[in-house]
């Protein structure tokens, strides 16, 4: 149970970083478009 | 009659990602910057009413140009870590469908214990593998979702998309057909057997901000807990159980409650929480 909270902030801290790396790689316009143009 | 408050979100989860209606009027798809946001929902971006991306159909689409979609698998992430599988049991259409279907009377069956596991080959094969090596989209040509809210809508209302339609379309009714009957009999059948959003934020369930919290103090063991629950599991057998959807429908149990993962005497107790209080 005291792990808990420590493996909830690893991966919180895990999952925003991929979301920026998404971000940044430019990939929302892919996303767009993709969604879009089907 | 009592309205469960998660019917009330479900219906919401399901009008709100659909809410471009001028889609249907107009037979085209919405295409304005809020398709950019793809939406923690098993929710087809082909239905003419859809204005935010399948979550799903963006990974298939990365993994078949050889990709991963670091913004989708980030978004998923992030509401996983958040809720774990609370958009599964609170909002999604497709979901709120299967627990309406269930509701019909007659012949009631379970599902073995093994399909849980299913999810997550439909997960790595339909929606990365496969579509790596063929550059098809492949678990989007079969979902029923996409079939009940982007096929049949199309098929109806363009004579165009009519005149394409060939054998897998008939593919993709049966399996929605399949499915649709299986809900009768079977709590959630595709949830628990076969989404792959379900199996993306399952993996979430045991680290996620939100928790349920069940007191072993209070708790008589009745089973009226997996009686209600809409995935058939017992909260206090399993504890992290990857299946549960945190609908909340068992913390009408005073043994059951939503906290968080810092909370740790949710039931006010003063012993170690291993002992008074498990997080689910």
């Amino acid at each position: 149970m005291k792990g808990r909270p420590i493996a909830f902030l690893v991966t919180a801290v895990g999952a925003v970083s991929v979301l920026l790396c998404g971000i940044f790689r430019k990939e929302i316009a892919e996303v767009l478009i993709n969604g879009a143009l089907l | 009659m009592r309205i469960l408050p998660r019917r009330i979100s479900q219906g919401l989860g399901t009008v709100l990602p659909n809410a471009w209606l001028p889609g249907f009027l107009t037979a085209s798809l919405y295409q304005g910057p809020m398709k950019s946001v793809c939406t923690p929902l098993l929710n087809c971006y082909a239905c003419p009413s859809a204005l935010l991306s399948c979550p799903i159909g963006t990974l298939q689409h990365f993994a078949a140009g050889g990709n991963v979609s670091w913004y989708a698998v980030g978004t998923l992430s992030v509401v996983g870590a958040s809720v774990g599988r609370m958009t599964c049991g609170t909002l999604c259409p497709f979901g709120a469908l299967q627990d309406l279907l269930y509701k019909f009377r007659g012949w009631k069956a379970s599902l073995p214990n093994w399909t849980r596991y299913l999810r997550y080959a439909v997960l790595a094969g339909l929606v990365f593998v496969i579509p790596y090596l063929t550059r098809e989209s492949w678990f989007s040509k079969l979902c029923p979702v996409g079939t009940l809210m982007g096929g049949l809508p199309w098929v109806t209302m363009n004579a165009g998309v009519r005149s394409m339609v060939r054998s897998l379309f008939w593919v993709k009714i049966a399996i929605l057909l399949f499915f649709v009957t299986a809900s009768t009999m079977v709590k959630r059948p595709f949830c628990r057997a076969v989404c792959p959003l379900g199996a993306i934020f399952s993996l979430f369930n045991k680290s996620s901000f939100l928790q349920l919290a069940w007191d072993p103090d209070t708790c008589t063991k009745c089973g009226k807990c997996q009686v209600i629950c809409p995935v058939d599991i017992r909260p206090d057998r399993n504890p992290t159980d990857p299946d549960c959807l945190r609908c909340l429908d068992c913390t009408r149990c005073p043994s059951l409650k939503l906290t968080t993962v810092f909370h740790r005497q949710p039931f006010g107790g003063t012993a170690a929480p291993a002992t008074s209080a498990r997080v689910l």
